[in-house]
């Protein structure tokens, strides 16, 4: 996926939108449920941007740390549920390898909720509505327990800056703080 | 299939780290590090990791070359060493020998340096030898040996983990001397203290606890500042300054007037902090300065590592493990090629050729008469060249695009009636020449580099050099044989036997005993194991000395027609000129070309963006480059890291000389930005 | 009674004149100190040491790539071991012309290193001493020396050296994805630590053995088995998976959840890490 375009969805998404959150959403299952969602015109949030991919294995989780370090503040891959795939269970395999960086991500302090993993739940419009709904809510209050936005997530613009993103220990201990991305 | 790991020394910077050579049936497939290296202990800088990549480049030279027709052809060595030997004495004989001159080379061994300023002053008869320590430590030289009588690095590197704390003027270490900044960082997680001085932001800065962000330039009153709280606040340490050091009465009133408001006037940095840096470093029981480039490089660079030294002299930092005044210098060679005397006014370690005595020794083991007047230096060679100058041989050095002021050292050289390069590639200097000689890399010869914790290390070789080329300290017997003078060494041990012979601080130097972790000069004596640190009972002069230092502000400042200020340097993954870290594939990977590090008020106010080409133009020439948009710079100031010839920050740079050591002001000058077309 | 080095030279020296092996991977000692070398010749093996302990299993890889049909031998580690499965596993090392004089680490080795198990399979030299020291990574907490791993300060150190890929027997990409501008920016010290040292650790969640040459090049000290260790953990209780142990054993990433199933209750058919799992039966295969 590359830097590319995740500015050029970071432009799209605006600087307003909060949470910033990035979709993709197979076009079978979750594309039919993002489809009719819009048809019906049901409300959605509108700080979402949504990529339609052929399958969500083809998620990697290059794409999903790029998009962290980028800036975005939430993922979800959406596919199909578990005995749908029509690319032979590719989905089952997507899931343990988004599953293993859930645990990554979580072990270095970030909380896996930021990467959600949807099979099958968006197929149809109301439980698409009600996913990304959840979604976007999760992280919301995920904002105000946790100070801040994991201060490992600096991204690009972030790394030419080369600010301390820790307090000096003449100041007091402490973690996070500094720079948000 | 034949395979072995080759134990060498790291070709690029004075950490001087240990590395193990991958050799497959006769050719260099890969570096891996040395687990049982004293300094890099198993690690290696991204340099390091790719050592060998630039060794196989289609571009080496592999026969010398003689300009006919006013192109580079190749030739014989007969051919070429008659060429060399015919040029040099015909202008030695018509002009005198002070007409020629010699630049040697930082990066070839101490042998290699030790035969070249030989047949300079032996052959050539001139003291006119140099070499690029003058643009980088040449104040380091003057001052240390001032203020302590020894102009080396006074500690050890791995010392470094122990200091409690650490105050690093004006050197960016995790890019530069990466394996060094590997002490300081785990100094920092046994609970020291790191204390950055540095006007931009730079890695280390970003992990220091203190960084005082100073005016470039202002390093010498920052010191004094320092020093000035650290004796109102009674933190000097009395008893050293009464046992070990001299002319404190005159330092102590030239700091009177450096009081913190005063200070943070000068050099923007709060008076708070300075009260505290000064704190931190005089009550620490190991405190180290560390420094390098940022002080230097400039006309008062002298005068500033002075400040430094004063601040060690003050709280009696010095003599013991982990503290000290530790200048780390750039080459994997410049300690040595300056041990070995390839400086204008002294013969190897540091003997005076103005002394009769001195000059007898070498003479008489030489069997040849010394020259007694004092050679020009680096920059009084080049701007000579054409006129006192006329014949100047260079090996290993690229004066084009390291010198200020490339065109006009361009123009200099191209006035010389002979000039010859030896070289390993077609550095813009050698395309100059009329002459190219052919040498090998430090993978292909044996020999020693000296790092900058005085440590005298083994090279191995692990292959042949490609077609015709030779190690240098080949050529330059065959050199002195061209001049009548031959040269007989069966090879560089037998030269290092006479190097220990003649050199006090070498005395101990033995191949056999320089075998896996080398040892570490002064070592007077076959029974001497090394030296870690310095002035341990007393000064290598005696007692420490201290010097009343003044902040000279720089002469070229930013005015109404270049109203910014160009700071140069280095990164991370190149080596000064890049002729040979830009032929590996790997570090020209990860930087392909060059970049201007621009403030983001200053980029926005130009309609410049990230990538976006800018023009910089100086007094002495324009350059285009990328630009790079980051707070690390300052409102007003630009960085321009030197290694790219394409963009070459010395086009720009200015000649104004530090009147004692002749080191030129690098670091700074003024230019003016515009957004290119 | 022999000592293990002298057993290894013995066997080292057995391998060769039996023209078993072409060569030997060891750790040679000379003046010039200690370093990996291909030992040809039987006389050659007198200069064999064993320590300090130096992964020999990339060498191989190295070596086989040039050329697969010799037979080479290598004084194997229990990590030299696993890497050689691992890469074995990948198709870059052909397992049948290497031959193993297994090494077990001794006591005081074992516990430098702290892996979890500091033998090979099969033991031709040395007393086998189980898992000896190095913390348990637990859950979500990472401990080094004593205190809780502040991976923002840590990755912030990070020099760019690249040595930890370099001397990661199972980074071998010709082309590795962190080197490459468009995942990780480069010409930048520190680099971005989530695209550099996420990406790696993701990239070897299945693959890393645990042997501890990422950490021990790291000129900044980085604790990065750390992070290795506590994914290894977290793959061998969740899908019951240990690199490094069976070469026929395919990594659990690579199939589907019915053969490589998570550790626990039964598989929905709908599912969401959001939570609202709707059970009913997983059909197909």
């Amino acid at each position: 996926m590359g830097v590319m375009f995740l500015e050029i969805f970071m432009q799209r998404l605006g600087k307003s939108a909060e949470p910033k959150v990035l979709i993709f959403a197979c076009d079978w299952c979750p594309g039919l449920g993002s489809d009719r969602a819009g048809q019906d015109r049901l409300s959605l949030p509108s700080c979402f941007r949504l990529v339609r991919v052929d399958c969500a294995a083809q998620v990697s989780g290059e794409w999903v740390i790029e998009a962290f370090s980028g800036g975005i503040d939430g993922i979800m891959v959406m596919g199909c549920h578990l005995d749908a795939c029509r690319h032979q269970g590719a989905n089952h395999r997507a899931h343990k390898k988004l599953e293993t960086l859930r645990w990554l991500l979580s072990g270095l302090g970030i909380p896996p909720e930021k990467l959600c993993l949807s099979w099958g739940m968006g197929r149809e419009a109301l439980p698409f509505q009600e996913e990304v709904q959840k979604f976007v809510s999760t992280l919301k209050s995920l904002k105000t327990e946790k100070k801040g936005i994991n201060s490992l997530q600096r991204g690009r613009a972030a790394t030419q800056e080369i600010t301390p993103s820790l307090p000096s220990p003449l100041e007091g201990e402490g973690e996070g703080g500094g720079e948000n991305s | 299939m034949n395979y072995r790991t080759v134990s060498t020394i790291c070709p690029y910077c004075g950490v001087g780290c240990g590395l193990l050579l991958q050799v497959l049936d006769g050719r260099l497939i890969g570096t891996l590090p040395r687990k049982d290296h004293p300094v890099s202990q198993g690690r290696l800088c991204i340099k390091g990791w790719n050592a060998h990549q630039f060794v196989h480049h289609p571009d080496r030279f592999r026969h010398p070359l003689i300009r006919k027709g006013g192109v580079l052809q190749e030739a014989s060595w007969e051919e070429a060493l008659e060429c060399v030997g015919q040029g040099f004495s015909r202008i030695r004989d018509q002009f005198g020998p002070a007409s020629l001159a010699g630049l040697s080379s930082a990066k070839c061994t101490n042998e290699e340096n030790y035969l070249f300023q030989k047949l300079i002053r032996g052959i050539f008869g001139t003291n006119n030898v140099d070499h690029c320590a003058r643009l980088c430590h040449s104040p380091t030289v003057v001052a240390l040996t001032s203020a302590f009588g020894s102009a080396a690095m006074t500690n050890s590197i791995p010392e470094l983990a122990d200091a409690d704390c650490i105050l690093v003027f004006g050197s960016n270490t995790t890019e530069n001397h990466p394996l060094a900044a590997s002490f300081i960082i785990e100094a920092q997680r046994r609970g020291g203290r790191l204390l950055v001085v540095d006007p931009r932001k730079i890695h280390l800065s970003s992990l220091a606890d203190l960084h005082l962000r100073n005016r470039p330039g202002t390093d010498a009153a920052l010191a004094n500042g320092l020093a000035n709280v650290i004796f109102q606040e009674n933190f000097h340490n009395r008893k050293f300054i009464e046992e070990r050091t001299e002319e404190f009465e005159a330092f102590r009133e030239a700091i009177q007037e450096y009081s913190p408001s005063r200070v943070e006037e000068i050099t923007g940095v709060s008076a708070s902090q300075i009260k505290e840096a000064a704190k931190l470093y005089a009550q620490a029981e190991r405190g180290s300065i560390v420094y390098c480039m940022g002080i230097t490089q400039h006309a008062a660079g002298s005068d500033q590592v002075r400040a430094i030294c004063n601040l060690a002299l003050l709280c009696g930092q010095v003599g013991r493990p982990s503290t000290g005044v530790n200048p780390l210098r750039g080459q994997n060679n410049v300690q040595g090629a300056g041990d070995m005397g390839a400086l204008p006014d002294v013969l190897p370690g540091y003997q005076r050729v103005s002394n009769p005595d001195v000059r007898e020794k070498f003479g008489k083991k030489w069997n040849l008469t010394l020259p007694a007047e004092p050679g020009k230096t680096l920059m009084e060679i080049i701007s000579g060249a054409g006129s006192d100058i006329r014949g100047l041989y260079i090996m290993g050095e690229n004066p084009i695009l390291s010198d200020p002021d490339s065109e006009g050292v361009r123009q200099a050289l191209t006035r010389l009636d002979f000039l010859v390069v030896q070289d390993i590639f077609l550095s813009e200097t050698a395309a100059v020449a009329h002459v190219v000689l052919p040498s090998a890399s430090f993978a292909e010869k044996e020999g020693t580099f000296t790092n900058t914790e005085r440590r005298v290390q083994l090279l191995r070789k692990a292959l042949d050099p490609p077609g015709n080329a030779l190690a240098d300290w080949e050529i330059l017997c065959r050199v002195a044989a061209a001049l009548g003078s031959p040269q007989n060494y069966w090879g560089p041990e037998k030269i290092m036997d006479e190097i220990s012979a003649l050199t006090p601080s070498y005395g101990g130097m033995r191949y056999s005993r320089l075998m896996d972790k080398g040892l570490q000069w002064p070592c007077p004596d076959e029974t001497h194991p090394g030296t870690p640190y310095l002035h341990a009972e007393r000064f290598t002069r005696g007692r420490g000395k201290f010097h009343p230092v003044r902040h000279r502000p720089h002469e070229e400042l930013p005015n109404a027609e270049y109203p910014f200020r160009l700071l140069t340097g280095r990164m991370f993954c190149h080596y000064h000129t890049g002729t040979m870290t830009r032929k590996s594939p790997t570090l020209s990977g990860e930087q392909a070309q060059g970049y201007a590090e621009i403030n983001p008020e200053d980029a926005t106010a130009i309609s410049v963006k990230e990538g976006e080409k800018l023009r910089v133009t100086s007094r002495r020439g324009s350059i285009l480059v990328p630009a790079r948009v980051t707070g690390a710079v300052e409102k007003g100031e630009i960085f321009i890291p030197f290694h790219f010839s394409e963009s070459a920050a010395n086009v720009l740079t200015q000649k104004a000389l530090d009147p004692e050591s002749k080191m030129p002001e690098l670091k700074v000058c003024a230019v003016r930005l515009e957004k290119a077309e | 009674m022999e000592s293990a080095e002298e057993r290894t030279k013995r066997i080292g020296r057995e391998l060769l004149e039996s023209g078993r092996i072409r060569g030997l991977l060891a750790l040679i000692a000379d003046k010039s100190g200690v370093r990996p070398g291909l030992l040809q010749k039987p006389e050659e093996v007198n200069s064999l040491v064993l320590q300090p302990r130096y992964l020999l299993a990339p060498t191989v890889h190295t070596l086989q790539a040039v050329d697969s049909k010799t037979t080479l031998g290598i004084v194997a580690r229990g990590c030299d071991e696993r890497a050689l499965v691992e890469l074995a596993k990948a198709g870059q090392v052909d397992l049948q012309h290497v031959v193993l004089i297994g090494l077990a680490c001794d006591e005081e080795t074992a516990r430098q290193c702290g892996c979890s198990r500091p033998y090979p399979r099969s033991i031709d030299v040395g007393e086998k001493v189980e898992r000896v020291g190095g913390a348990e990574p637990s859950g979500e907490t990472m401990v080094h020396q004593g205190k809780q791993i502040k991976w923002t300060a840590e990755l912030a150190r990070c020099l760019k050296c690249y040595g930890c890929r370099n001397a990661c027997p199972l980074c071998i990409c010709p082309e590795c994805k962190i080197g490459l501008d468009m995942w990780v920016q480069t010409g930048v010290v520190p680099p971005d630590p989530l695209s550099f040292h996420l990406i790696r650790a993701y990239h070897l969640a299945d693959k890393c053995i645990d042997c501890g040459s990422c950490q021990d090049a790291c000129p900044a000290g980085i604790p990065l088995r750390k992070l290795h260790q506590y994914l290894l953990k977290v793959l061998e209780e969740r899908l019951a998976y240990v690199p490094g142990l069976d070469a026929n054993q395919q990594s659990p990433l690579f199939t589907d959840l019915k053969r490589a199933p998570f550790c626990g209750p039964e598989i929905p058919r709908w599912m969401s890490t959001l939570g609202g799992n709707e059970q009913g039966e997983l059909k197909g295969e």
